[in-house]
């Protein structure tokens, strides 16, 4: 009895540790010709149990990505939305990418 | 036993969650001048017609203490949620057009037109059945 409650309680642990991933959204801007300052920047949070009361998350990987090209134009810009799904907690994150141009 | 069952109905409905559909960032020029945010947010209810029709006759079959009313809610749920099949994002609303004039809204906060960083949000708040569906637009206005 007491080696399926181990089996049990390691199935939970092995099925948060691994999570699936799913991609929600993609986009992607005019690509310039000089590639050469790739600026990436992230941002997640983490929503437990389906309860979540805000998307101002997402605001912050604009923040980085602005702070990363101080007087220059960024471009070119990947946007990534996806998700993480774990056992009780999903991971939400948005992935933001660019090419900053300083004349 | 009825109240703490209109209680537990009540507790679905009143509390909200929200949810990111989609974000796309397009290009932020920061090089002409200074930038100040602005933002724009366009909301329209919907109602997840299924939930509601799964929850009413659910409640009317405790409040009428009629166990054969309860068991059949699921079912008419599943009914009406096989009327709206098909790909969607979030509620159906009842108007596909309320997100049309988000241009102008803009424009009102940044008459220069001078407009960069424009992030388009597409985003929901829902209050069990009912939520509202949000499209949000937020960009920076160089002065």
């Amino acid at each position: 009895m007491k080696s399926v409650w181990q089996l049990i309680l390691l199935s939970i642990i092995g099925m948060n540790l691994f999570g699936c991933m799913s991609l929600a959204s993609l986009s992607l801007t005019q690509v310039p010709a000089d590639r050469n300052n790739l600026v990436v920047s992230q941002a997640h949070d983490w929503v437990f149990m389906g309860i979540v009361t805000q998307n101002d998350f997402a605001d912050q990987a604009v923040n980085d990505l602005q702070k990363q090209c101080r007087n220059g134009k960024l471009t070119g810009i990947l946007t990534k939305y996806q998700m993480t799904f774990y056992l009780l907690a999903v991971k939400r994150e948005v992935v933001a990418s660019g090419y900053c141009q300083r004349s | 036993m009825h109240r703490i069952t209109v209680g537990f109905f009540a507790s679905i409905v009143l509390t909200s969650c929200a949810r990111l559909d989609h974000i796309h960032i397009s290009d932020i020029d920061q090089s002409t001048g200074i930038l100040t945010p602005i933002s724009v947010a366009m909301n329209e209810q919907a109602i997840e017609t299924s939930e509601v029709a799964t929850l009413s006759t659910a409640l009317v079959g405790v409040l009428l203490d009629s166990p054969k009313i309860s068991e059949n809610a699921d079912e008419l749920g599943d009914l009406i949620h096989l009327m709206h099949l098909g790909p969607r994002t979030g509620n159906p609303t009842s108007n596909d057009r309320y997100a049309e004039n988000v241009l102008e809204q803009l424009y009102i906060q940044c008459p220069s037109g001078n407009i960069t960083g424009l992030r388009s949000i597409r985003e929901s708040t829902t209050y069990g059945p009912v939520s509202g569906e949000i499209v949000r637009i937020a960009a920076f206005c160089i002065h």
